[in-house]
């Protein structure tokens, strides 16, 4: 579906150049449901940014590959690459009231996006309409679409958002931290709906998130980005229970668990404003060894797990010393 | 007040099912802005009335004596005493402030000290020009520099951006006059593209008869299509002096708010739906909107009355032209007629603008 091959990113700034993506790689297959987690400024937005095209000067991608269906979107000229977006794939927002357009009402939105992808009459346009906030569950859609979107709350205006999204019923959706911006007690419902749609669907998702919970709970598979690059990936199932890198060992352990005292991962992200050489984790890093200074861990496969298509980045030999690691 | 409604905020205290609970809170529109129209036109009177109080003592505390300028240098002390009494300078002051405002209230502005003429009379006859001039020259520097601004937005940080910030400060650096002279010296003298700047109307031309004042409506009127001819070729250079400095200052501001609209999340949102590049300019233009009008609202007050230069320059006769030599005259209750005729006509533009603004913004309500 979705196959990204040494991604690079940058941002010229006043201060210097930002390698914001780093060669990174990864796949989102037929009817998965990809992850993507790090921390801030680990480069999960940008990733998804460059995949869609969206990266504006300072920035820009300078190298790599993403391969949809067939046709490379980093070399897709602006015209064909936007007609891609919003189409076939379906992008949900961050943040709904920063996303929806506060002057414009419900209706324009719906309309503007489906003629940005072709003819349609009016009637034509609010009916289909009318289904997808159906779908998302929207139970008074005739005035949702008459309104505008200060009149919603977070979490019906994030239904208006994945409605926008799946309205063209593109084949993959990337969502950008879905549920941030929404109470808590929202977050579940409209992770349970985006989930639903996806599956029912049988489309293929690539979901950027900060919360394990959320990758636990609805992915096949997890990229950990670290830096500007995949340190590792794999099924979830495998990842989480026996992490190999010493960074998701370490953002597992980050997660609060009952009774147990929470073990917070010190230091900072490194800032991406100078081409980092060696291992951008080994400040960090407990296992850190002098090959980590000078030498860029390459990302590679786990052989006993080559099966399940795992991979990591780390110069440990992470199938013995990381779970020992972990383990003690 | 307009006040902008927060975005609420999800608070379903209990997990709601499958369908998210309907929270479409809808004020009545229609009814609350004929309430915000009203209170803001009460305002009105209140503010006028500080005006009014200011400019009595501010021309009061002007330096000069109007009757030692009337008379001139060579008048003898009688004589002076003498045009003091008939001006009625020679009343004590609060007397003076009290007629004056009694007088304000009926519309009446006094007579000019100069020329005899009611100075209610004359704002009505200088001030059409002035609106003519300021509506042709801020139409055209909206469209150009909006347009420049919009472009630079768009391009922000790379070359057109560079080149139109260049071009901006450059003229907003430069003197309105020094570019109505330029335009004279090149267009006027050297090109012979425009009439000579002496006044709205040629020598061969006449005057139609004033039904609206405003030249151009009234030439419609009459029918006198050579004329309307002349007056839009003689109003050329004026309307493009002002209008480029004008330009400067909308293409600087729809920069700035274009440029930040581009970077926003909406405007991200949009393309990642796929909506064409124009479609996108259109949501950053619609961001972008409120700041650009109240830019727009504080020129068209600025305006009129105060492009004196530019239309001394062109012997526009319009309220500007007509204020200054006021001014320098010391004519008091011409000074005074002209700063609460252009302080009330600010204050009907920013109500406008207050009006269009809740009017364009759904998300302003008119508690």
């Amino acid at each position: 579906m979705l196959s990204v091959r040494d991604l690079e990113t940058r941002f010229v700034t006043r201060r210097g150049v930002v390698y914001a993506a780093n060669g990174v790689s990864f796949d989102v297959g037929d009817g998965e449901i990809v992850g993507i987690v790090g921390e801030s400024g680990s480069g999960k937005s940008v990733t998804i940014s460059s995949v869609l095209g969206l990266i504006r000067p300072p920035g820009a991608v300078v190298g790599g590959s993403a391969m949809f269906d067939g046709t490379d979107l980093l070399k897709l000229p602006g015209r064909a690459l936007r007609h891609i977006r919003g189409a076939r794939i379906g992008f949900i927002a961050q943040n709904p009231f920063g996303a929806l357009n506060p002057i414009l009402n419900i209706e324009a939105q719906f309309a503007n996006v489906t003629r940005a992808h072709g003819r349609a009459d009016r009637a034509t346009i609010r009916q289909n309409a009318l289904e997808m906030l159906k779908r998302v569950g929207i139970a008074g859609p005739e005035r949702v679409l008459d309104g505008y979107a200060h009149e919603l709350s977070g979490g019906m205006a994030q239904r208006v958002v994945i409605a926008l999204a799946l309205l063209l019923n593109p084949s993959l959706v990337v969502a950008d931290e879905p549920t941030t911006a929404l109470d808590v007690t929202v977050q579940r419902q409209i992770l349970d709906l985006i989930a639903g749609l996806i599956r029912e669907g049988r489309r293929s998702m690539l979901i950027v998130t900060h919360d394990l919970g959320v990758v636990a709970q609805y992915c096949d598979r997890v990229v950990v980005m670290y830096s500007g690059r995949v340190v590792e990936e794999g099924p979830v199932a495998t990842v989480f229970t026996r992490p190999l890198h010493p960074y998701t060992l370490a953002l597992l352990r980050a997660v609060p668990r009952r009774g147990e005292p929470i073990q917070a991962l010190g230091g900072r992200v490194p800032d991406l404003l100078s081409k980092p050489v060696g291992c951008a984790f080994r400040h960090r890093c407990a296992f850190a060894k002098p090959r980590c200074e000078s030498e860029t861990p390459e990302i590679r496969p786990v052989a006993s797990t080559n099966p399940l298509g795992r991979t990591v980045a780390c110069h440990l030999d992470v199938e013995r010393e990381v779970p020992a690691l972990a383990a003690g | 007040m307009a006040n902008v409604v927060q975005a609420n905020s999800d608070a379903q205290s209990s997990p709601a099912p499958v369908a998210a609970q309907q929270r479409v809170a809808k004020p009545s529109r229609s009814g609350g802005f004929l309430r915000l129209v009203a209170r803001r036109l009460l305002l009105i009177p209140i503010s006028m009335f500080f005006v009014i109080t200011f400019s009595y003592f501010l021309v009061e505390m002007m330096p000069g004596d109007p009757a030692l300028a009337i008379a001139g240098t060579t008048a003898s002390e009688r004589e002076v005493t003498i045009i003091r009494q008939q001006l009625g300078l020679d009343r004590p002051f609060d007397e003076r402030y009290a007629s004056f405002i009694a007088g304000v209230v009926q519309g009446d502005f006094g007579i000019s000290f100069f020329d005899g003429q009611s100075v209610r009379e004359s704002i009505f006859r200088f001030l059409p020009a002035s609106l003519e001039l300021m509506v042709l020259s801020l139409s055209l520097a909206a469209l150009i520099g909006i347009s420049i601004g919009a472009m630079a937005g768009y391009f922000r940080r790379r070359a057109p951006d560079s080149i139109a910030r260049i071009g901006i400060t450059a003229l907003q650096a430069v003197p309105e006059f020094l570019i109505g002279l330029l335009l004279i010296f090149t267009v006027f003298y050297l090109w012979r593209l425009a009439p000579p700047p002496v006044g709205r109307l040629g020598l061969s031309d006449s005057y139609p008869d004033p039904v609206t004042r405003f030249l151009f409506i009234d030439l419609i009127i009459a029918g006198d299509w050579d004329g309307l001819v002349s007056a839009l070729h003689r109003a050329l250079l004026p309307v493009l002096t002002l209008a480029i400095g004008t330009a400067a200052y909308f293409a600087k501001v729809s920069r700035t708010t274009i440029g930040a609209a581009m970077e926003s999340r909406q405007v991200q949102f949009a393309r990642a739906c796929g909506l064409s590049e124009f479609m996108v300019l259109r949501y950053a233009l619609l961001q972008a909107r409120t700041p650009i009008l109240t830019y727009a609202a504080i020129l068209i007050g600025t305006l009129v009355g105060g492009a004196s230069i530019i239309e001394t320059m062109f012997a526009w006769q319009g309220l500007g032209q007509w204020g200054l030599a006021s001014i320098i005259a010391l004519d008091v209750p011409a000074i005074q007629g002209f700063i609460i005729a252009t302080g009330l006509f600010s204050m009907l533009v920013y109500l406008a603008l207050d009006l269009l603004v809740a009017a364009l913004d759904p998300r302003v309500t008119h508690e």
